[in-house]
Formats: C-alpha cells, structure tokens, sequence
C-alpha cells in the first residue's frame, strides 16, 4: 500500500484490446497526466471456443499495436500499464501470447521494464478440491456440475479481483498481463493501492471498461477517463469532441449485467441504488452516492467442455414450388440424408448432432431465397466431413412431385459447399457458472516476473 | 395504442455472461417512461410470459434516473452451446419491441 493519495485519475485506452483505440483521444489523455492506462482484454460475449482452444478472439498485430502505445507511454511516464483477461479467455496460453506480444514490443522499442505475469488457470483437480471443501457454490442459471464433472473439464480458469494487480505492481512490475480478470478490477487496483478501495474506485471500472460506449456519441473509439475520490468520482472522454452526460452515464450501468444496481466483485458488492449522477460540464460527469459493501472472498470460475467437431454448410433455395411446402421439403432431406448416413457411415442420429437454422420467412411469398444452415457436430473430424457432406448433397437433390425429372435446387455460395471452425472444428460448451470461496484473494494467482 | 419501439429510444438484447440474457429499454424522457409503467405491460408476469420463462425467474429493475427499465432472465440454452443461435444473444429484443402498450 502505498501513501493515500485524495485523487487518482485512470485511463481506459479502448474497451477491449485490439480494437485500434484512436490514437489522438489517447494524446488527449496523456495531458491529463493519468495514473495508470489500463485496457480489458477478454469477454466470454464470443463463446465458450477461445478458453477452450485457449487462442485469442483479437487480431495479433492490431493488439500488438495497441500494446505499443500503452507501454511506451506508461514506461515514460513511469506509470503502470495493466491488462486484464489476456487474449480474450485468460487462461495460461492466451497469457503466454500476450506476453510474447509485450516482449517483442520492448525489444523492438528498446523499452526495459519489470512485466508482471499473473496466470489464474486451474486444473481440474484444484476445482475438485473446492468443490469437495464445500467452497464451490453457483450462480443463477448454472448448470449442474459436481466433482466426478471435473474429469470433463478441456480448461478451467478463476477470475481474479483487484488484488492480483495490486500485488504484481507492489513486486515492482509497470506492466501486468493478467490472465482472467474481472473487467472492473483492472481500474479499481491502482485507487486501491492508493487507500481509495472505495464504490467509487468500482464503479469508476464499470464505466471504463467499457471504453468510451459509455459517451453520448461515440464518435472515436477509445480514452476514457475517471477520476476517483473519497466522496465522489468524475468521468469524461479523453477526445474533446466527445461528451459524457448524466444519462449516459446512468444508462450504461445497465448495460451487460443482470442487475444494475448490486454489482458482485470479488470481495465486495457494488452498490449504485443511490448513485447520483450530475453535469459537471456539458462533457463530465460526477457521480456520488456509490457504496461498496465488504463480502466473503469468492471468485468466479469459468470452465469449457469438448463437445466434438463441428462442420456446417449454408444452402440457399429459390424455387417457389419448394418454397410452399417448405418444412415437408426440409424434413424429407434431412430424413433422406440420416438414412445414408445409416447405411453408407454406420452412423445413426445418436451418434453425431444435427440441427439446421432457417434464414428467411418460406411463407412470405415475396422472399426470393430463403437460407437454410446444416450445423452438425460429431466424435472425430473424418465423421464429421462425411457427415456434413452427406446433409448437403441429400439437399441439393431432393425432388418434389411439382417437377418431373431431375432436380437440383439448393444455392451453394462457395466450395467446398460446407464449412469448418477453426481448430478443425473444436467446439466446447460452457459448464461452470460458479464461484468458489478463497482465504487468499490471489490463492488461485501464479506470479512471475520479467525484467524487460 | 402503440409498439414498445415506437415510445423508445433504445431496445437492445445482450448476454450478461453466458447463463443469463439482458433486455434494456431506454425512454427518452421521464414522462414516457413513467406513462409506460403506468399500463402495467412491463410487468415481470408479462415479459416472463413474452419470452417464455417462469415469472419468478424474471427480474426487473426500474432505473428511473435513466428513465429506463432492465430485464434478466436465464438463457434457454448458454451463449454458444449447440442448440444457441444467438452467441451475443444481441438479436432477442423483437418480441419486446413488438409489445402492444395501451397508450395513445
């Protein structure tokens, strides 16, 4: 802990890593003499696929410079530059590739620092041992998931609180890469090494996380600012064409949470049911009235399963003949295409998963293509091409009784006629929606340092 | 009488985590918002009923300083898992744009 200090002003450079923050917003910033530049670097908006193959969401050259601003102008300043939920999951690869990232940065910049590393995965058998502690408990909508689910797990990681940072930055790094992290944690550390663990310094991180969507217009992307106090906190976008307002403010309180007013981080709830939010000027805006209520440490977990290889192919159909009879049409193909697969894979609808998604209303007689996806996932990657093929070719020939002869009445926009995700098509699903109770805020945290 | 749509500024439909789905609706003034209220159609038994889930497992939260009104509610199958057609679940605000309310 360092000496209390009565403000602490915080820069969000852009709401997510990667997203080419505007460069002339962040000039803008740097003049406000910010004492830390923070940027969120994960979500599970795009799905349980990147802790899975724990690969990054983010463009490499994109992050690498968006990271380049951020560090040269925290190594010169001597200010801390934290990254929270590295390469989109957090977990020890998508860590490894952000730090490969940061170190290329310093050699090529000829910048040294101290890079902190903080991973917060865990394997499987560290989550039995909570689960079998009674310190695993879930959250609304969790699935069920009990310790022989454990084995199931391809990857599991804890979603660290502010601590973490603190940490790191009181072991001397100015850069921290962190794997998963709360978004709001990564703002609220600095105001809490500074003696400001306070509402403001929380939900100063609600704001900024998410960048400037929290303005009027988001004109340019990126630069947010907050300064947090004791008695208040006061927001404002870094670009002077920008503004911030009351209601803008307010309204992105709600954004991606269930509940706007009772915010749980670890260790704490924020708490804006009093919030009071007023113009300061017709771009900032100040915010009183926050509280932050102490709560038993638990952290969140999040954890993916394999679930097969996926493999899907898009068929676009004109014909109005078809049209009209529509779903017999599709259900015929598909009846058609289960069959072969029967007789010709040894493969019997138990064995692999289908579905297929209608793009279009068939019924509306002014549609002129409507858009069918096959979406099949099965054991091993050789099924799954047989699979898929088997669903689309079923499709394109599949005759109705309003045409004599042979038929061929399915739109393919490419070849091959069907897809797969990468990796192969690796999917996973979510299975935790859980949080697990710690002694340690930074228990689940493994810590390792470079002198750049 | 009028669509939800038509008296808002704002009605957008976003995961909060991969379990649970939000609904914001943003009015943009105090009168709107409160004269929407008024007809009892956000009510949770209502909205539950619009997406199909249990009243209990609907939540509302009034914010009136941003004269809006936020709904949550567990997901029919989790962002991303096989039978999810909606990985941001950003596209599941129509059938709350297209509620009748009883106002002029």
């Amino acid at each position: 802990m360092k000496a209390k200090k009565k403000e602490v002003c915080l820069l969000a450079a852009s709401a997510m890593m990667g997203s080419a923050f505007n460069e002339e917003a962040f000039r803008y910033a740097l003049e406000k003499n910010p004492d830390m530049i923070g940027c969120d670097s994960g979500t599970t908006d795009s799905g349980p696929y990147y802790l899975g193959a724990g690969k990054p969401r983010m463009n490499r050259k994109v992050v690498k410079r968006d990271l380049g601003l951020m560090i040269s102008a925290g190594v010169e300043r001597g200010i801390p530059v934290l990254v929270g939920s590295a390469g989109t999951a957090g977990a020890d690869p998508n860590v490894d590739w952000m730090v490969g990232i940061v170190r290329e940065i310093a050699k090529e910049r000829g910048l040294h620092f101290r890079l902190g590393e903080i991973k917060t995965e865990i394997t499987p058998e560290q989550l039995r041992g909570y689960i079998g502690a009674g310190r695993f408990h879930p959250l609304e909508g969790a699935p069920k998931f009990e310790e022989k689910d454990c084995g199931g797990l391809t990857r599991c990681t804890t979603m660290m609180g502010a601590e973490g940072f603190v940490k790191a930055m009181e072991n001397g790094a100015q850069v921290v890469i962190a794997g998963r992290a709360t978004d709001t944690s990564i703002y609220a550390a600095v105001p809490m090494m500074y003696g400001l663990d306070n509402g403001f310094a929380w939900h100063a991180g609600k704001v900024l996380e998410c960048g400037t969507m929290s303005t009027v217009f988001e004109k340019y992307a990126g630069c947010m600012m907050a300064w947090v106090r004791d008695d208040s906190m006061s927001l404002e976008p870094a670009h002077p064409e920008m503004a911030a307002s009351p209601v803008s403010i307010v309204s992105h309180t709600l954004y991606e949470n269930a509940d706007p007013f009772y915010m749980p981080e670890p260790g704490c709830m924020l708490i804006t049911a009093d919030s009071v939010y007023t113009a300061e000027t017709d771009r900032r805006v100040r915010v009183t009235g926050t509280r932050l209520e102490k709560r038993p440490y638990s952290v969140k977990v999040e954890g993916v399963r394999f679930e097969g290889y996926r493999r899907a192919a898009l068929a676009g159909v004109s014909d109005p003949l078809i049209l009209k009879q529509f779903d017999a049409w599709l259900k015929t193909c598909v009846k058609t295409a289960q069959d072969k697969i029967r007789n010709g894979m040894g493969l019997s609808p138990g064995d692999y998963r289908m579905r297929y998604l209608v793009y279009g209303n068939p019924k509306d007689p002014n549609t002129e293509r409507v858009g069918i996806l096959f979406d099949i996932i099965a054991k091993n990657q050789q099924d799954a091409d047989g699979i898929i093929t088997n669903f689309w070719h079923t499709a394109l020939h599949v005759p109705i009784h309003e045409w004599e002869g042979a038929q061929s009445q399915t739109a393919f926009p490419f070849s091959p006629p069907d897809l797969m995700t990468h990796d192969g098509g690796a999917t996973y699903s979510f299975c935790l929606n859980h949080v697990i109770d710690l002694k340690d805020p930074t228990e689940t945290c493994r810590f390792r340092y470079y002198d750049l | 009488m009028k669509r939800l749509y038509e008296l808002s500024k704002l009605i957008r439909s976003k995961n909060a985590g991969p379990f649970m789905m939000s609904l914001d609706v943003l009015f943009g003034d105090r009168g709107t918002y409160e004269k929407v209220l008024a007809t009892g159609a956000l009510s949770a038994e209502n909205i539950a009923k619009l997406y199909g889930v249990p009243p209990d497992r609907m939540h509302v939260h009034l914010l009136p300083l941003g004269n809006a009104v936020k709904f949550s509610f567990p997901r029919r199958h989790p962002s991303g898992d096989f039978l999810d057609d909606d990985l941001y679940g950003c596209q599941n605000h129509r059938p709350l744009m297209m509620l009748e309310i009883p106002v002029d």
